[in-house]
């Protein structure tokens, strides 16, 4: 069996991915699927722990269910602003969205 | 495992009720489009109303939980069902006044609102990280949304996309601080993490020995911290406040000032006194020592920041970083006069909030406004001398001046943490009160010592009226009456579950 350190590695791997895609990308388009890199390797962590507690350890399980859903809830409004930044700006490039400063 | 039908009934009876409104708002706003918002607004009212009876009506017995459920319904739960909803229908009285933000769709505003009392009461019950982080994120996405009601305004979508890009970001730092919590104690459940972190020992998937188990849970734990710290908009994690209180319209801001921190202080508050009490691990110190920075940190940010604002919904968004700070000081005495003492500060600081955001939408008007600046409020005082009036006791209450609750939060505050050895942090706390007054008196002596820039009088919705009214009165009640009232936020961490 593949050690749980392993996916763990993954999970944290993907995790730096999806914050240095929501940190250095520029296009929200991006910047949405860092977000869901960020949510799918909470998932992993949350699936291979409950694989490696013991035997009938399902909240893990219904955890990454219930992480799912916050995924496609934040996804769905994350387009919708985005559309809303659109009309209103003609741009998703983040770094030309800067009308409120101090 | 089966709960008995009825209990359950007894147990979510205010959660259903908010459910029905919830339904009968968009259901009624479709058969009674034309005659408009006021259906919209006296529905929630009554239906929130109705929450509250039934919250207090249909208690269920001590002795019962729902733990299978995640659910702790104990009296801390019920009085935070009371805070929320009351505030929340204040913030619906406000959303009328502003004619929800000049959409079409008032009854979705509304609906929102209701879904955010029920989220706030589950929020006040929850006991399980799956169930926290639910409620949390799900309050998360109803503000995004309401900050950026206006479509078409450029402002409020770029608030709403700062507001949601920090908050999915740093609850996906949270989730994934949680999913290590989990990965280590085996349990998601805040009284088994509380017992597993108490033992010491690890799960059986992470076969680690004691002293290598910090290097598990202090980063986890620092993960949960920031994602609290941005839902409280505390520093380093508040870059997002300013712009979206400006952004938002007002009676959103006035929402987003109140509501998630509520939502984030009770589950903070319970995280905290069930999962890592002090004393009892060492995680439980760690977690007392990130809390203290926090707090630290927050004051001086925010007390630093506010000096230099011009805007008024950014000073108060800067003026809410501080307070924040103040109430972390309670969650960081870790200890139950503090979590009591945080409670009816929080009450009072949203009281005197949204006592002045009312002010602020009476004075520029119903949509996100184009300028928010300190000037508009010149001479309020000769144009609307009961709306200054109310703006000056919000912002008294907010310093902490004596006579009004402000001041007996505080003290308490202050209290519980000379009681658990803080001394250093309740003189920081001080020191950044001093400050305070000095940003809030630009606005002060904008309103009574500036003449005005219109002579035309100001006319005051009277919805708004009644908000500001009933704020200033609560805030002035609770300075001027104070012997029972800490008690009664006792009384609800009395019988807090350990």
């Amino acid at each position: 069996m593949v050690p749980l350190a392993w996916y763990l590695l993954v999970a944290a791997a993907l995790f730096a991915i999806g914050l240095y895609g929501i940190l250095a990308r520029r296009n929200l388009v991006m910047i949405l699927m860092s977000l869901e890199l960020l949510l799918n390797a909470v998932n992993i962590n949350l699936i291979a722990f409950s694989r490696y507690l013991e035997e009938g350890q399902t909240i893990g399980r219904i955890f990454a269910l219930f992480v799912y859903v916050i995924a496609a809830a934040e996804t769905a409004l994350g387009l919708a602003i985005m559309i809303a930044v659109w009309r209103t700006h003609q741009t998703v490039a983040v770094d030309e969205i800067d009308a409120l400063k101090d | 495992m089966l709960l008995d039908p009825t209990l359950v009934f007894r147990a979510f009876s205010s959660e259903l009720v908010l459910l029905f409104t919830t339904l009968l708002v968009l259901a009624g706003d479709l058969v009674f489009r034309p005659r408009g918002q006021r259906y919209c607004t006296v529905v929630t009212l009554g239906g929130l109303f109705l929450a509250s009876l039934s919250a207090v009506v249909f208690r269920v017995p001590e002795d019962i939980s729902l733990m299978p459920a995640g659910l702790t319904l104990d009296s801390f739960a019920l009085a935070v069902k009371l805070l929320g909803f009351s505030l929340i229908a204040v913030i619906a009285l406000l959303a009328e006044a502003d004619n929800c933000c000049q959409s079409p769709s008032t009854a979705l505003y509304c609906a929102l609102l209701l879904v955010a009392a029920l989220v706030i009461s589950i929020l006040g019950a929850a006991s399980d990280l799956v169930l926290i982080l639910l409620a949390l994120d799900f309050l998360g996405v109803i503000a995004y949304i309401m900050t950026g009601y206006e479509r078409l305004s450029p402002n409020a979508s770029e608030a709403a996309l700062k507001y949601f890009l920090y908050g999915s970001t740093l609850s996906a730092l949270m989730l994934f601080g949680f999913s290590w919590l989990y990965g280590a104690s085996a349990t998601t459940d805040l009284v088994g993490l509380g017992a597993f972190l108490d033992r010491g020992a690890t799960s059986s998937a992470l076969s680690l020995r004691a002293a290598e188990l910090d290097y598990v849970v202090l980063p986890a734990l620092i993960m949960v911290g920031a994602g609290f710290a941005m839902k409280l908009a505390a520093a380093p994690f508040h870059q997002w406040a300013p712009d979206t209180y400006q952004g938002a319209p007002t009676c959103s801001t006035a929402f987003i000032a109140v509501v998630p921190k509520l939502g984030g202080l009770i589950a903070l508050i319970r995280l905290t006194l069930v999962a890592l009490p002090a004393g009892s691990s060492e995680h439980g110190g760690d977690w007392q020592a990130l809390l203290v920075a926090l707090a630290v940190v927050t004051m001086i940010v925010g007390s630093l920041a506010a000096l230099w604002q011009k805007d008024v919904k950014r000073l108060l968004a800067y003026s809410g970083v501080v307070q924040v700070g103040y109430m972390l000081i309670g969650v960081a005495t870790q200890s139950a006069t503090g979590a009591a003492a945080l409670l009816f500060y929080l009450f009072i600081y949203a009281l005197a909030s949204v006592g002045i955001f009312a002010a602020i939408i009476a004075v520029t008007g119903k949509t996100t406004p184009v300028s928010t600046d300190i000037s508009a409020f010149s001479g309020l005082h000769q144009r609307a001398p009961w709306l200054a009036f109310g703006t000056l006791v919000g912002l008294f209450a907010l310093i902490g001046m004596p006579l009004t609750g402000g001041f007996i939060g505080k003290f308490w505050l202050f209290v519980a943490a000379l009681e658990k050895g803080f001394p250093w942090l309740t003189g920081i706390a001080m020191l950044s009160s001093i400050i305070s007054i000095a940003y809030y008196w630009k606005i002060i002596r904008v309103m009574y010592f500036l003449p005005a820039l219109t002579d035309d009088s100001l006319r005051v919705p009277i919805w708004l009226s009644v908000a500001l009214s009933l704020c200033v009165v609560l805030v002035i009640l609770f300075g001027l009456f104070p012997s029972g009232v800490p008690e009664l936020f006792r009384m609800a961490i009395v019988d807090f579950r350990f």
